[in-house]
């Protein structure tokens, strides 16, 4: 892939002219999808795709555009020099671009990571041992993935990268289900049958009569996934400056009143696990790491260089979007096997779902209680819990509700397929909270 | 343009095979007070093949289009199936249903296409209508979006398809502060069809947007709704999300093979008798929904799907395996949104079934309630437990309408919602813009009538 796009920038960037820029960036996978059926292997895939994104300026103003890369290189020119000459046409008509990011050469990197990966070939018989007599529902996704940037000024990025990902439910006859995502770079069989092995000993609990829980506030254990369905949502209306400049942040509060969350809470843009690319799409490089809430403190919020230049901000090479590529949550002291004991009455709940804000400006979050959800008394579980839905705010459960954070921060990759796999993870630990609001 | 005729390459099908080539082209300008923050053009196109045989699914796409390429996906698919086949020999046997359809469909506008240039004209005009004549807002967003869907389709049981299903739609976004508070509000215009169809005369548009910004005026000085169970109209917008979040997704056979709660509801009372609800495939009294499908992308000609007959659920929406396991016939809701996406069940156009009453007898019959006009953020489970953002609506009280209301939200159980419907308008509204995502995005027809109901509604 790397050579493919090496190719596309030579010949692309000779297609310029005068005074014209031009930013390359590309997206490309190899991967194969295995999807699962009662812990049957019903479809077998393969994708190759690649992306190429054209940013065009002249003239001061700007054009985007991305064609499909299909690997031959004469289809391949033509479609990018087509949309190079329509972009020169656009450019002398449309309107002048105010925000103007111009490119620029601030030095070049390459990070390939290799992995001892799961062959494709090797996948259907490293998997299916471990699931026998579960219904497991899911999809596997593996292979490597791929990063390019490059500007017609120099300046050269490649990221590549190979992983693998099961997402799945294990699912009872009454349709009580255990979530799991098993991911990671190189492959541990001994590793893997052990994740699943501990999701089919949670469904076991499942078996029992599940519990209705009355509204209200209860003492709430949240395992690593549930809190990074929360810490995700900051990426949504909270830590991007422009949506604060906006006034449609929830982290309004943070900024303009003052107020904190927890001095036990600290996250930060954290890419030193390489986990996605330091570059952006415009090929600028993140800080290792940018401090986001120190011990309760908002420190900095996502500045792409383009609300820099709206709002007169400082830009931290955000990407465009300004939501967080690689969010890094500090672990705390509450050791995994003590998390019950410090419950000791409350719910413990192992996942969230279907997130949404509430009241945007308070910081509220209204979900559900999903998959593995238990009651829990005088530190033992004691069944499962009915779905219910909670409506609460992040300044409580991250702020003055938040009594201990767990010892080790896992890392809870994202499993979204639209258009591509995604690349990138949020590692966090699971949160203790000394209250939280079930509603319905 | 992708080839319409595929037959050249059924010489490569040895087991049940799909072939599809399918390009896909978005054009999105966006502005925000006068300034044009976006502008791209963007175009993904490929080929996948998909092959089934004995219980097994093998798939395999390639971003090229050349006849190599082609030969490529479909062999390897079917080396994908063979490798399965020789591993899982649990559902050696099974076969999928037979369909055959023959359809066409090119939707390309007749009009002269417009460049970017005469887009962003034509925003700039709409955005200077606005600030001159509503120079209090906080901030104007207007964009619009195209996207045009083309795919060719040859399956080995013959079914062939072509179709060029456009999209053009235009979301106006207006704020403005009141005591300090930010109160937003959107509406968008558009449907099927491209850009060109829609938009050529801004001044079209005006009315809409004086509309608009009345709304946000008496937004402004909204009340906070009572919190709890009360009798509310629910208008188009809202019906149709619900109709779709909350019942369409539990009624795919995928989902109720996931466990989704409508798998226990089969044959029975699931809402009142008024209602009729309907996945539509291409048409509803002879007009052409917002995104119709007249051959699915497993190559069965579509039909409507009646989901609810008379309060009772009838019918669950199915693709070629489903169809299989539950032993019926498949109803054409196969769909995939990129050319290395497989088809999955979805819905094409799902609303309830218009009834008799107008929207002024409905408000007349509400002492103490509201009229709910518009959704943001909705979310479903497969439980049909639903939130859904209200952002514009009026009270009602004894029977008229009142203030404007702040932003709030509805929640409930949709199944337990719909008994409570006792009264559904007569017209039909389908929504511009209906996106969906199930690990694919795939866009979507969303609307209906009114109809008057008991939710759960959140207060300050």
């Amino acid at each position: 892939m790397e050579n493919i796009f090496k190719e596309l920038c030579t010949g692309l960037f000779a297609e310029l002219k005068n005074d014209e820029l031009l930013t390359l960036s590309f997206c490309g996978e190899n991967s194969q999808f295995i999807r699962l059926n009662n812990a049957s292997i019903r479809q077998t895939g393969l994708v190759d795709d690649a992306m190429l994104g054209l940013k065009f300026i002249a003239n001061d103003r700007t054009c985007v555009s991305s064609i499909t890369v299909s690997s031959n290189y004469d289809v391949d020119m033509a479609r990018g020099a087509a949309e190079i000459k329509r972009m020169r046409s656009e450019t002398q008509e449309i309107l002048e671009d105010p925000f103007l990011v111009l490119p620029t050469n601030a030095g070049s990197s390459r990070e390939v990571k290799k992995a001892a990966g799961l062959g494709f070939d090797d996948a259907v018989d490293a998997l299916l041992p471990a699931m026998q007599g579960v219904d497991l529902v899911g999809i596997f996704a593996n292979g490597r993935m791929y990063r390019g940037n490059a500007n017609s000024l120099g300046q050269y990025h490649w990221f590549e990268t190979e992983s693998h990902c099961l997402d799945y439910s294990l699912v009872t006859p009454e349709h009580q289900m255990v979530k799991g995502t098993y991911a990671g770079t190189d492959w541990n069989q001994d590793a893997y049958e052990s994740y699943v092995d501990r999701s089919i000993k949670k469904l076991a609990l499942m078996d029992r009569k599940p519990v209705r829980v009355d509204p209200g506030m209860y003492r709430t254990w949240f395992d690593a996934a549930a809190v990074a369905d929360f810490v995700d949502m900051f990426s949504w209306n909270g830590i991007s400056e422009a949506s604060l400049q906006q006034g449609c942040s929830g982290f309004g509060k943070m900024r303009h009143n003052d107020q904190r969350l927890s001095p036990i809470f600290t996250i930060t843009e954290d890419f030193s696990s390489g986990l996605v690319p330091k570059f952006n799409s415009n090929g600028e490089i993140a800080p290792e790491s940018l401090p986001l809430i120190s011990n309760g403190e908002l420190t900095n919020t996502l500045v792409s260089s383009r609300t820099a230049a709206e709002y007169g901000a400082s830009t931290n090479y955000a990407e465009d979007g300004e939501e967080m590529r690689s969010p890094t949550m500090n672990p705390g002291d509450l050791a995994h096997d003590d998390v019950l004991k410090e419950l000791k009455t409350g719910l413990y709940l192992s996942n969230i779902h279907y997130l949404n804000w509430s009241d945007n400006p308070g910081g509220r979050i209204t979900g559900l209680t999903r998959y593995a959800c238990f009651w829990v008394e005088k530190g033992e579980i004691v069944a499962p819990i009915e779905t219910m839905r909670f409506d609460d705010t992040f300044y409580r459960f991250f702020g003055t509700e938040l009594e201990s954070v767990g010892s080790t921060a896992e890392i809870i990759p994202d499993v979204l397929t639209y258009g591509q796999r995604n690349l990138g993870a949020i590692t966090c630990p699971g949160i203790l909270t000394s209250e939280f609001q079930l509603t319905l | 343009m992708i080839y319409k005729d595929l037959n050249q390459y059924s010489g490569h099908f040895s087991e049940y095979t799909e072939l599809r080539l399918q390009e896909n082209r978005n054009n999105r300008i966006s502005m925000v007070n006068g300034d044009v923050m976006g502008n791209s053009v963007s175009s993904s196109s490929g080929v996948s093949s998909r092959v089934y045989k004995e219980g097994n699914w093998g798939f395999s796409s390639s971003p090229d289009l050349s006849d190599s390429a082609v030969e490529y996906v479909v062999r390897s698919a079917s080396d994908n199936v063979r490798f399965m086949n020789d591993r899982n020999k649990m559902e050696c046997g099974f076969i999928l249903p037979d369909t055959c359809g023959h359809y066409e469909m090119d939707l390309t506008t007749q009009i002269s296409r417009n460049s970017q240039k005469q887009w962003i004209d034509f925003l700039k005009d709409i955005d200077d209508y606005i600030q001159k004549k509503y120079p209090n807002l906080t901030s104007r967003t207007i964009v619009l979006a195209g996207l045009d869907m083309e795919k060719s389709l040859l399956t080995s049981s013959g079914s062939t398809s072509y179709s060029m299903t456009p999209r053009g739609i235009m979301y106006v976004s207006l704020s403005m502060e009141n005591n300090g508070e930010l109160v937003e509000l959107m509406d968008v215009f558009g449907g099927l069809g491209q850009l060109e169809d829609h938009f050529l005369d801004p001044t079209q548009f005006y009315a809409n947007i004086d509309s608009l910004a009345d709304h946000l005026s008496r937004k402004a000085d909204g009340v906070y709704t009572d919190a709890g169970m009360k009798d509310v109209i629910l208008d188009a917008d809202l019906a149709g999300i619900l109709a779709h979040e909350a019942i369409g997704h539990t009624t795919e056979a995928d989902l109720v093979l996931g466990g989704s709660v409508a798998r226990e509801y089969m044959g029975r009372q699931v809402a009142s008798e008024l209602v009729t609800l309907i996945d539509y495939a291409n048409s509803v009294e002879g007009k052409t929904c917002p995104v119709p499908v007249y051959i699915d992308d497993e190559g069965t000609p579509s039909e409507d799907t009646v989901i609810i007959k008379d309060g009772e659920l009838k019918s669950f929406m199915h693709n070629k395996d489903s169809a299989r396991h539950f032993e019926t016939t498949p109803t054409g809701n196969a769909r995939a949104y990129a050319f290395s996406d497989e088809p999955l069940i979805r819905m094409r156009n799902t609303a309830i079934k218009p009834g008799t009453n107008t929207l002024e007898e409905m408000i007349a019959a509400i002492d103490d309630g509201y009229y709910l006009m518009k959704s943001s953020n909705g979310q479903a489970d497969s439980t049909s437990e639903f939130m859904f953002g209200v952002p514009l609506g009026y009270e009602i009280r004894g029977g008229k309408l009142g203030n404007a209301i702040k932003d709030t939200t509805i929640s409930g159980v949709a199944f337990d919602v719909l008994k409570t419907i006792d009264m559904i308008s007569s017209d039909m509204t389908w929504s511009a813009g209906g996106m969906c995502g199930k690990k694919q995005w795939i866009p979507v027809g969303m609307g209906g009538p009114a109809i008057k109901c008991q939710v759960n509604i959140g207060g300050r």
